[in-house]
């Protein structure tokens, strides 16, 4: 668990703005460099959406992105064998792609299906991965799916900071996180 | 479209076989893996070129590989925002499709065959047959006609290279795009203004699909912003519908009929702003008249808009703080365009929405120091082919409808070739049987792009000019509310024997002469580089290598003509809700609502319409937006597809009433009028050096027909009628 003197990196996602312009997952695959070759489910970000509700011409239409919820409590971490998955003081939660094995143990645990198993490489095994806030990325740098965004749905910050923008957006408005009832404790907070 | 996510637990990676592996990508990855611990990381700023935007971005550089082109937060039109195509836009170099060097065809046009060719052969073989040509029609340089995309950075050598070579025939992207637009707005304003979104409460869209068909800054200020009201009238339910607070499926081509009904109401119940009509409209009285009976129950019956809501929504938007009838796009495209976007205008100007904070605003402009070329007089000049054909013909742009009629008839000359730079033809001009009726008809066909499009497929010499991120290119004076000049520079050096427009069209034209035996070429003097140290300051200069852009730093430019400082660019220099001008020639001075006709039993009208992971024809292909959307689908209303018997997922004929046709998938959804079909663009590629695209889904230019409006000239691609056969 993050101390107080730690960052403890968080993201605030406000949906009703997305268009589904899919900036936010060419940016990510750009910046980690994800080759998905057009497998839809080699991604660290998605956008949800359930297609066009209700009968002509009464129409809505909802788009929610979604990642890792890097969650307080990570159901991914207890369950890898190898300790392959772990979570920092800062409460992102890693992957270390040299330990992992690729039994794929985090991610059927994971409710948010937020892993996906990258190609098998030549004498390898395929390899858990997933969102990691572009970790390597100097700290002046916001994750590439809040940067990118043209209508900038993400804010990311540092939740131990009162005065980040995350923390002054949880403050001001009501908000909720997904699949509460696992209590995974996730950081992705909707508002 | 359904998304669902993560069932690799259960069937592995299934569809990562369909594509292969995608060189580019595996290029930067394959570059990054082999580096040290410590890779070089140098940022370039530099500007888009993935669509019209021009957004400014950092280009993250990784050991001399680009790994990501991130959003520059200071440049204002983008505000830190870089959209799908941009993103993706950072493949381009590392295509291994694109174009490395210049080919010379060696089979039949459009079979693929091809030779390499160096550039001194291409301009060679090129100038032969120009020549030639010319030497064939007497002397006429008429006869070659040119053809480019509108506003990039070295568009301007190439409009050179066609003013010294002597011919009219020019044709830009507006008669294909927005010109009858620009010219309904223009008649009222004198002017194509833009929006202040950022700052108003209440947008009206007809048409405009900002959310999908992204502008900046109206798609960051209209979405990204809470507390809008946003109504949408469009037949087709788009993101931009779903994101808007109400959206009518209105009956296509009757948006006139919804915005005179709008005036009529806000003038019936005296909602106007008066003082702003004495003090800086003309002929209200006229208008004022002239909508009287265009009342809301009447708009119902024309446009299947509630009247109760026309009512509602006339009287919200003249009470709104800041309210704006968008002057967006796409909206009707059918036969009374121009009038359309004149209604539109004028619902702005009762309620006196011009040039204010929050409302439509003249855009400003930065001027460099750019020297024009001066044209060469020849003693056989013709004027341009389709002269006579369109009342306010843009002498800069064309009409492409009308130009090509007219070449496919000879008349009043014949056209014997063509030099394409960056206007995809095939793809994007309606009608693509008769582009390919005029392409049997020439000597040369010239094409010089980027990658090999479908129509450099089916010229006889494609030329390569640099890709963006490889490319020096001087600086460009970007228009808007806020202004700025922009810049692009290289990331990476050459990958290939590729060359910048301006080098191509200065040594093509040392191979040509005008009549006094005089070099073309004598025209261009310096290099790119020369031209970047005489166009801004030494200051301004070093701002744009670091930054990539700069401004006046005086921020948004509102309230000039307000002020005085600018007049009205109107005949009467007054904002015009009666044209004298217009009634001068014989149009008719206020915006006369025709009812379009219905397709008729068993028919559909087509609509194109954009999708936020393209940019027309062009980014089909890129593989990670293509990834989003391997093929595009017909969509036809569910219960219409029931009567044909059309399933989601079958395959369909459309066929338009001239004969074109295309095969695709049908996407039966609630989500179109049931009177219309629509289709994204860039699939269903011709060229086999797309091979995402290739012979994938559909072309809308094989299915548009080919109708224009004589005001403008614009292409009226919502004039075509389909049928849908299951194939």
């Amino acid at each position: 668990m993050a101390s107080h003197n730690q960052p403890r990196w968080a993201m605030v996602i406000e949906a009703d703005k997305c268009i589904d312009c899919k900036a936010c997952d060419v940016a990510c695959k750009r910046e980690n460099q994800i080759d998905a070759k057009g497998n839809p489910e080699v991604c660290r970000n998605w956008i949800n959406n359930e297609g066009v509700k209700g009968t002509y011409p009464n129409l809505q239409q909802t788009f929610t992105p979604e990642q890792c919820h890097q969650c307080d409590n990570p159901p991914c971490v207890p369950v890898c064998p190898v300790q392959a998955t772990w979570q920092g003081d800062d409460g992102v939660v890693l992957v270390d792609k040299k330990k992992c094995i690729g039994c794929t143990l985090c991610a059927i645990n994971c409710p948010y299906k937020a892993r996906y198993m990258t190609e098998a490489r030549k004498g390898e095994t395929r390899k858990a991965d997933k969102c990691n806030y572009c970790e390597y990325r100097p700290k002046t740098k916001l994750p590439a799916c809040v940067d990118t965004c043209p209508t900038k749905v993400r804010t990311f910050g540092n939740l131990n900071d009162p005065n980040s923008d995350v923390s002054k957006l949880l403050k001001d408005r009501p908000y909720k996180v997904l699949q509460e009832d696992k209590g995974t404790k996730p950081h992705i907070f909707y508002i | 479209m359904t998304v669902t996510r993560r069932r690799f637990l259960q069937g592995s990676a299934a569809a990562a076989g369909a594509l292969g592996v995608i060189p580019g990508l595996r290029y930067v990855s394959q570059a990054s893996e082999g580096r040290s611990s410590s890779p070089e990381v140098k940022y370039v700023n530099s500007s888009c070129a993935i669509c019209t935007n021009k957004c400014v971005f950092r280009g993250q550089v990784v050991d001399g590989v680009i790994r990501r082109l991130e959003p520059e937060p200071d440049f204002p039109r983008a505000r830190g925002m870089m959209c799908a195509r941009g993103n993706a836009g950072a493949w381009t170099p590392y295509d291994p499709n694109r174009l490395k060097h210049p080919l010379i065809r060696t089979g039949k046009r459009g079979e693929g065959k091809w030779r390499k060719a160096s550039w001194e052969e291409a301009y060679k073989h090129i100038a032969d047959k120009i020549n030639t040509a010319v030497e064939a029609e007497g002397g006429n340089r008429s006869t070659i006609g040119f053809i480019s995309s509108e506003g990039t950075y070295q568009e301007h050598y190439y409009q050179g290279f066609r003013t010294v070579f002597g011919s009219p025939n020019i044709l830009r992207h507006p008669t294909i795009c927005l010109s009858s637009n620009i010219r309904g707005f223009m008649s009222v304003f004198g002017t194509y203004p833009n929006a202040d979104i950022i700052n108003s409460d209440y947008i009206i869209l007809a048409g405009a699909d900002r959310a999908e068909s992204i502008f900046t800054p109206d798609t960051i200020d209209m979405f990204g912003k809470k507390g809008k009201t946003i109504i949408c009238i469009d037949p087709r339910f788009t993101k931009t519908a779903a994101k808007s607070t109400k959206w009518f499926p209105i009956n296509p081509g009757t948006d006139m009929a919804f915005a005179l009904a709008m005036i009529h109401v806000i003038l019936k119940e005296n909602l106007q702003d008066q003082d702003f009509i004495d003090e800086y409209c003309t002929g209200f009285a006229e208008l004022k008249e002239h909508v009287k009976d265009s009342t809301p129950a009447w708009a119902e019956q024309e446009t299947g808009i509630p009247a109760s809501e026309i009512e509602r929504i006339a009287r919200e938007f003249a009470k709104a703080k800041a309210p704006v009838f968008y002057p967006g796009r796409r909206s009707g495209w059918q036969k009374s365009e121009v009038h359309t976007r004149r209604s539109i205008a004028m619902v702005n100007a009762i309620v006196g929405n011009w040039d204010k904070e929050g409302g439509l605003v003249p855009n400003s402009s930065i001027s460099i120091r750019r020297r024009p070329m001066r044209p060469v007089r020849y003693a056989n000049a013709q004027p341009r082919l389709e002269a006579d054909d369109v009342e306010f013909l843009n002498d800069g742009d064309g009409s492409w409808i009308p130009w090509r009629d007219r070449a496919l008839k000879a008349d009043p000359y014949r056209i014997r070739g063509l030099m394409i730079y960056k206007q995809n033809v095939v793809d994007s001009v309606p009608d693509r049987n008769k582009t390919f009726e005029l392409f049997d008809k020439m000597d040369i066909i010239v094409c010089v792009d980027t990658f090999m499009s479908d129509t450099a497929w089916y010229a006889d010499v494609v030329l390569p000019e640099t890709n963006y991120l490889e490319r020096q290119d001087p600086p460009f004076p970007l228009s808007g509310i806020e202004p700025s000049v922009i810049f692009r520079q290289p990331l990476i050096e050459r990958m290939y024997d590729t060359k910048p427009g301006h080098d191509i069209f200065s040594e093509l034209a040392a191979y040509f002469e005008d009549e006094n035996g005089r070099s073309l070429g004598n025209h261009f003097r310096g290099t790119i580089e020369d031209h970047m140290n005489t166009e801004v300051s030494a200051r301004e200069l070093e701002q744009l290598k670091t930054k990539g852009f700069y401004t006046t730093g005086e921020g948004p430019v509102i309230g000039r003509t307000r002020r005085g400082e600018l007049g009205i660019n109107t005949p009467t220099g007054k904002v015009e809700l009666y044209s004298e001008d217009f009634a001068g020639r014989g149009l008719d001075p206020l915006p006369v609502y025709k009812r379009p006709e219905k397709p008729g039993s068993g028919k559909f009208r087509f609509l194109v319409g954009r999708h936020a992971i393209h940019t027309h024809s062009m980014t089909a292909a890129f593989p990670e937006l293509n990834w989003h959307m391997p093929e595009n689908a017909i969509w036809i209303n569910t219960k219409r597809a029931n009567e044909l018997g059309v399933k989601s997922g079958d395959m369909v004929k459309v066929t338009n009433r001239t004969g074109g046709s295309d095969t695709i998938k049908a996407q039966a959804t609630e989500a179109i009028h049931p009177d219309c079909v629509y289709f994204a663009q860039g699939y269903g590629s011709l060229s086999k050096d797309k091979p995402l695209v290739y012979g994938r889904g559909a072309a809308q230019s094989a299915v548009l027909e080919s109708h224009f409006e004589p005001i403008s000239g614009n292409a009226l691609m919502h004039e075509t009628i389909v049928e849908i056969r299951k194939v």
